[in-house]
């Protein structure tokens, strides 16, 4: 007896589709916390929203190997079921064919030209993951789906140039994440605590990666004023 | 040992104590003064060599000893508080003359002859050793002076029948020297093979033994504090019988204890009442209270709590012997046989004793017997106790269908993964329930999150319109009272916040529970979160396992191999295809993949998915990987390339993979299942809770809350494959049963109706809630009126017959249990006080074990309050003082709901009305569970891949 297409129009309990995002949501996280390797994306959802969410990703190939890059997904009130993928926009202005230089959001139009519930987070932050790690693949996109055009045609016609600077904003990238924010649930580092030393730097970050590696298990984080752990 | 605290003996030492020490006695006095006392005693037992001793000489003796033992206390003292740096011991001169002069040899020896007064001397001499024994850093019992006179006192009290105040001095003075024991290993073997060692005549006896024990046996049934602190000290050799091997041969093989302790069980089972008056028609099993206002049944429970605690602690040997002798001695041709007794009110009874025994017993041996007890299907004439159980599901009896309901909650709370696997798993396994096609759905867990649509949207019509209706008034209510309560509302929650968040997630006490759908989801997280801590622990996850899988090796002929794709492939209507692989030698079966890259791609994925969203877990390296698999089983082959040419059209993007592989597209079942479909069967267990499930409109709410909470409870287990038939609509099945979406379909039906969407039955529905939602504070009030009650009578020590009985009636409902789907309808307030009380009646009943027990097994398998389903008897007769009357009160409904006063309304319809809010309930508690689930068990799968 296969499930009435129908049958969710007549559910009009408002408590039951917020819980039905909530579920939602567990869901896409956990998937997430499985999904992806350790090292490399982290999220944690915003302590006040749990449709804001933080992220923090360490690049470990590509031209910007090496960067540090703080983001934020902001998803919509009926998720799944919106019609676009959700928004992600980054909080250091690094330079991407396919994030906009002006509002720093990423476009996934080509992965996801919409969204619909049979889609995940975890694909949408792999294709943001692949697309920061693959110059070539991003840069030979149909011309209208690449946002930065100047950064697309310095990769393809001067690597040196663009080494050079791929190298300046991986330092300010990594440096940007000492600032703090107003959010409780937000990866930020305490400076003095790193200093200039490359080596306290390397420890501090695999530190972070374990405890990062374990946040699903301990982290709670507000649904609704209700607490309760992801597991 | 807490006995000792609550001593007489103790308290009077000690104020006798404080006040010497405080006058600064000098030992010299002490020890003239001990000296005169001995030398008035030593004439006296001098004299008595020449003459009948008398009245007077006695109690001369036993006042002189009272004066030394005073003043042995103030040397011991005073010894004790002082600590010499070489860890030698300051100098006791009382203590070392009673040593060289052998005063208590003497003593003994005059004892002898002190005839019908020789009670009053053997207590004065046990107290004096227990004094010695209990207070004395000295190692005393190392000192042949010491020991000597004390082994023949005890020798001497074998086989004797004692006044009760000398007994309870024995017992005590053989637990304090267990405890000296349990300190000192190496002292052991001075107790033990005694009777040569110090030339004792015993009983004429030359064998080993170990007398502290076999004085101790007579008193383990015994009632009261002597029996507790008889059964204590036995415990502490039990635990002895582990430091020290010979002690556990002794036991197991020279004394009687296993033996002693079955036919014990065994009588008091036996002296239980057959049947149990049951005053109330809601009353569904026996609760702590329960046993402790029976003192038969409070009698058994110590014994049995007694066994459950030498299980735990004693030698292997003793343990597996005693198990040995449970089983054989009182499980088969005691239990077993009342169990099976054919008179209905027996049976009920020995139901809520088998449920009491299995919520009692703690210790994994002794559940490993009793679960070995309800699946023994030879010492029961062919037949098994478990089934007998399963038949009485649907007993006509409401009350033997309710005490087995509640049964089976209990074995199913064991979360044992045997008896899971007899009631419902091995019945699963193979999934042969389930259409081919449809098997690679069992393990998706993300569709779980569908279920809850589909689940309420069974609800029937008029509950839907009434929800609806409440929501808006709810909103309304809430607009109004927000903006004045807003700022110390949030105050509230900020507080609180994380801290006082009860079971059900509410902070807000005095709010029914009813139809609220966070607490549905608090509850289903607790509780599957528990069920699946113990289930990690069983050797299998019982995910669904394709014998594709399973059988890698087994080498399929040729021709049945051809039988089995054309059935498969005919089942997709592949009619081309079909036609050709008949056509086919077997040996050109691997053209049958080449032929499948003609299907189109559409179809074959409709036929395998319902949703497209499963579709990114195609991997292209699965091709690959099956190759690798299945490289030499050509039948495998086959599904193989089938999947492998699915997945080679469809050109995945790299982010759209997955880590997790998911269960591959289609199986090839080979097997001979595909021959077998709608006949499955579910099992008896599955079959009658189904059977039970279809005259839900008229069973009776008691019956259908236990029902409904029964297979919550089912659903709660984290087995994919049982939630195939429970939290799957979208997988159809194909047992020989009606499913049960098509029983919940026809309630509804039944329900719409019969009840159709008036204001008539609106109103209904409005009175049968208000009643659940007064019984549900009726039952916070009557707790807490109770627990007031019961601290009253503590405090005052009154414990008049009126209060027990109240209270004791009171707490007949347990409530842990589940008598009311609408349990999560219990605020948080109930919930706490319950909690409370199942520790407070096992903490103030600390020397009461078995008590504790039952508390703590309570609260374990039960993390729900089951409000509504209080006695209402209970509470009727708290309100009107009347504990007597009743039987008065038996029609809960009709009396206290008010539905009875509205004599215009149909019986009938009355009864439907509550039935449809349950159902509505039960369908939200489903679906929050379905929901839980969907998260938990995500991945789990892959976990250890």
């Amino acid at each position: 007896m296969p499930i009435d297409a129908n049958s969710s129009d007549e559910i009009i309990d408002e408590v039951l589709c917020t819980t039905k995002t909530e579920y939602r949501i567990l869901l896409e996280l956990k998937l997430i916390s499985t999904e992806f390797n350790t090292g490399s994306i982290y999220i944690i959802p915003s302590k006040s929203n749990s449709l804001l969410w933080n992220g923090i990703y360490f690049i470990r190939s590509g031209p910007y190997k090496d960067a540090i890059l703080r983001f934020k997904i902001q998803l919509e009130t009926n998720y799944p079921n919106q019609k676009t993928p959700p928004e992600l926009k980054l909080e250091f202005p690094i330079e991407h064919p396919l994030i906009s230089p002006d509002t720093q959001i990423f476009d996934s139009s080509h992965a996801f030209p919409t969204w619909n519930e049979s889609e995940h987070l975890y694909s949408f932050l792999k294709y943001f993951k692949y697309a920061m790690e693959n110059f070539d693949f991003c840069v030979n996109l149909p011309i209208e789906k690449i946002i930065n055009i100047e950064i697309a045609e310095l990769y393809k016609k001067d690597q040196k140039e663009f080494k050079e600077k791929a190298k300046e904003m991986i330092v300010k990238s990594v440096n940007q994440i000492f600032i703090p924010t107003g959010d409780e649930n937000i990866f930020s580092y305490d400076r003095n605590s790193i200093e200039e030393d490359e080596e306290i730097h390397q420890s501090i970050l695999e530190n972070m990666k374990t405890v990062a590696d374990n946040l699903p298990e301990s982290f709670s984080f507000l649904f609704d004023n209700r607490n309760r752990s992801l597991h | 040992m807490s006995w000792l605290r609550s001593s007489p003996l103790r308290q009077s030492f000690s104020r006798r104590t404080q006040d010497i020490s405080n006058t600064g006695t000098d030992s010299k006095a002490v020890s003239d003064s001990f000296c005169k006392h001995w030398q008035q005693v030593s004439d006296i037992i001098n004299r008595s060599e020449n003459r009948q001793t008398q009245h007077d000489d006695v109690l001369a003796v036993v006042n002189h000893l009272d004066h030394m033992t005073t003043l042995l206390l103030v040397e011991l003292h005073n010894c004790n508080k002082i600590a010499l740096p070489n860890g030698q011991h300051p100098p006791a001169p009382c203590l070392e003359f009673m040593l060289s002069e052998n005063l208590l040899d003497s003593l003994y020896e005059w004892s002898l002859s002190t005839g019908r007064y020789s009670n009053a001397v053997r207590l004065e001499q046990l107290k004096l050793y227990e004094l010695l024994v209990s207070h004395s850093r000295h190692q005393l019992l190392v000192h042949e002076p010491f020991l000597r006179p004390l082994l023949k006192l005890l020798a001497s009290c074998q086989n004797e029948i004692f006044p009760h105040d000398v007994g309870k001095r024995l017992v005590i003075l053989l637990n304090q020297l267990c405890v000296v024991l349990m300190q000192n290993v190496h002292l052991l073997d001075l107790f033990f093979c005694s009777t040569q060692q110090h030339g004792l005549q015993m009983n004429g006896a030359n064998q080993t033994n170990f007398i502290i024990f076999s004085l101790l046996i007579p008193y383990v049934h015994s009632d009261g504090s002597i029996g507790h602190q008889a059964r204590d000290a036995l415990l502490l050799c039990m635990s002895l019988s582990q430091k020290n091997s010979n002690i556990g041969t002794y036991i197991a093989n020279h004394s009687s204890m296993s033996p002693v302790l079955v036919t014990g069980l065994c009588g008091l089972y036996s002296s239980l009442p057959n049947s149990i008056e049951v005053h109330s028609i809601d009353w569904f099993r026996i609760t702590a209270d329960d046993v402790n206002d029976m003192p038969e049944l409070t009698l058994f429970m110590n014994s049995l709590e007694f066994c459950n605690a030498v299980v735990q602690v004693a030698h292997l040997l003793i343990r597996d012997q005693l198990l040995d002798f449970l089983y054989q001695g009182f499980l088969v041709p005691v239990l077993g046989p009342a169990v099976l007794q054919t008179n209905v009110e027996s049976q009920i009874a020995s139901m809520a004793y088998l449920d009491l025994i299995l919520r009692s017993v703690t210790e994994p041996g002794l559940l490993k017997i009793m679960i070995k007890f309800l699946l023994d299907n030879e010492k029961f004439d062919g037949e098994r106790i478990l089934d007998v159980l399963i038949e009485r599901i649907n007993s006509p009896d409401s009350r033997l269908c309710m005490v087995t309901l509640t049964l089976f909650d209990t074995i199913l709370g064991l979360h044992n993964e045997q008896l899971m696997t007899e009631l419902i798993l091995k019945y699963l396994i193979g999934a042969r329930h389930i259409p081919i096609a449809q098997k690679h759905k069992i393990n998706k867990i993300q569709a779980y999150a569908k279920t809850v649509d589909y689940l309420l949207d069974l609800a029937p019509e008029v509950m839907k319109n009434s929800n609806m209706i409440l929501a808006e008034h709810k909103s309304l209510d809430y607009q109004q009272s927000s903006s004045a309560s807003l700022p110390t509302h949030t105050n509230i929650v900020s507080r609180t916040i994380g801290a006082n968040w009860n079971h059900y997630g509410l902070h807000n006490t005095g709010e029914s529970l009813y139809s609220n759908y966070h607490a549905y989801l608090y509850d289903a997280h607790q509780k599957i979160k528990r069920t699946k801590y113990s289930c990690d622990q069983w050797t299998d996850n019982y995910f669904y396992k394709s014998p594709h899988k399973q059988r890698q090796n087994a080498k399929m002929p040729n021709e049945q191999l051809v039988q089995i794709v054309r059935n498969f492939l005919s089942e997709f209507n592949l009619d081309t295809i079909t036609t050709t692989l008949m056509s086919d030698e077997p040996s050109n079966i691997n053209n049958i993949s080449n032929s499948s890259k003609q299907l189109d791609m559409d179809s074959l994925q409709s036929i395998g998915e319902s949703s497209g969203y499963e579709s990114m877990k195609y991997r292209p390296d699965e091709d690959e990987e099956h190759q690798i698999n299945s490289g030499n089983d050509s039948g495998n082959q086959i599904s193989t390339n089938i999947n492998s040419n699915i997945t080679i059209v469809k050109n995945i993007e790299p982010w759209r993979i997955s880590r997790f592989k998911d269960s591959q597209l289609f199986d090839l079942e080979i097997t001979e299942d595909i021959f077998t479909q709608g006949t499955v069967s579910l099992g008896p267990f599955l079959t009658s809770i189904w059977s039970k499930l279809q005259t839900f409109t008229s069973n009776s709410l008691y019956v259908n809350l236990h029902l409904t909470g029964l297979i919550s409870h089912i659903a709660l287990y984290p087995l994919p494959l049982v939630h195939s038939i429970l939290l799957r609509p979208d997988i159809p099945t194909t047992s020989d049963i009606p499913s049960f979406y098509q029983v919940l379909k026809i309630l509804k039906q039944q329900i719409d109706a019969e009840l159709p969407m008036t204001e008539d039955s609106l109103e209904l529905i409005d009175i049968g809630r208000t009643f659940l939602i007064d019984r549900e504070f009726k039952l916070i009030n009557a707790r807490k009126i109770a627990l007031e009650a019961l601290k009253a009578s503590n405090a005052s020590q009154l414990s008049t017959s009126q209060t027990n009985t109240q209270t004791s009636q009171l707490q007949t409902y347990d409530p842990f249990k589940r008598q009311d789907d609408k349990r999560k309808s219990s605020s948080n307030s109930i919930m706490s006080i319950f909690r409370r009380t199942s520790t407070t009646t096992a903490s103030s009943n600390s020397n009461n074990n078995n008590a504790g027990v039952i508390g703590a097994n309570q609260a374990q398998t039960s993390g729900f309050a089951q409000i509504y389903g209080l006695l209402a008897a209970g509470i009727a007769s708290l309100r009107d003082h009347q504990p007597n009357s009743l039987e008065l009160q038996t029609s809960s409904i009709n009396d206290s709901t008010g539905l009875g006063a509205n004599s215009y309304i149909n019986e009938r319809h009355r009864d439907l009305a509550i039935a449809a809010i349950i159902l509505d309930e039960f369908l939200k508690e489903l679906s929050s569970i379905s929901q839980e689930m969907s998260i938990v068990l995500l991945n789990e799968n892959f976990k250890n891949i």
